[in-house]
């Protein structure tokens, strides 16, 4: 079992300029040859990954041949989005798959939810300590 | 506008609380921002609901929710209950471990 790893919730401003702190995890995104160091939000609300359309181009997926066509909800409902499965890796565990809904539209946050962040890596949010701790699932032998 | 109504709203501003004084400018840039979209019918529905919000401001440090003005939009972002697109992604994980 790997040693969880801690980090800090930085602190963000929204538009009006009043500052939160917020659970942006810091990692490496991998398609094929190419990398990319992202920060997504940990959002336990949310069904799935989301990936910004800029980040996808920058690692080497093509729109158009992306075949898996979803619908999302909240204000991504009005924009399309595509299924794409990158690499992704964080700290010195072991590499993951994930899976994005590709939104067309960069103004949306990389977000990191259920399907399938939460399903490949145990959180413990620490609001109170500004902090959370992560590391890999834990595998249960029957 | 003249200097004497900015100063008059300064000299408001600052007999608040600081942390009232972060939520009431927050407050006037929606309301702003508000007035700027909209139309003249739409502007003098503004100003009835700020007047009735007016006697909640020094009351706002004390509920986060009456922060939010419901008149305005906000962006939320998180796809919630989009359970099919997560089977679909479920479904696309299994066929790539199936590939490989």
């Amino acid at each position: 079992m790997f040693e969880a790893q801690r980090f800090p919730y930085l602190q963000r401003y929204n538009r009006a300029g009043i500052a939160d702190f917020v659970p942006h995890l810091p990692f490496t995104l991998t398609n094929r040859e190419l990398n990319l160091d992202v920060i997504g939000l940990l959002d336990t609300g949310s069904s799935v990954n989301v990936l910004p359309y800029s980040i996808g181009l920058h690692l080497g997926k093509i729109w158009e041949e992306q075949t898996t066509i979803m619908e999302l909800g909240g204000n991504l409902s009005r924009i399309e989005t595509r299924g794409v499965i990158l690499s992704a890796r964080i700290c010195n565990f072991p590499s993951v798959k994930l899976a994005f809904a590709w939104a067309k539209t960069n103004n949306v946050p990389l977000i990191l939810g259920q399907m399938n962040f939460f399903h490949e890596f145990d959180v413990c949010f620490y609001r109170s300590q500004l902090a959370f701790d992560i590391r890999p699932k834990s595998v249960i032998e029957n | 506008m003249s200097s004497q109504a900015i100063a008059t709203i300064i000299e408001m501003i600052e007999s608040l609380p600081a942390a009232t004084q972060e939520q009431l400018v927050e407050y006037l840039q929606q309301y702003i921002a508000k007035l700027k979209r909209s139309t003249e019918a739409e502007i003098q529905n503004t100003e009835e609901d700020i007047t009735e919000n007016k006697m909640q401001i020094p009351e706002l440090s004390h509920d986060v929710a009456d922060i939010f003005n419901p008149n305005l939009d906000y962006p939320i972002w998180s796809p919630y209950d989009s359970y099919e697109a997560a089977h679909k992604l479920a479904q696309m994980l299994e066929e790539d471990k199936k590939a490989q």
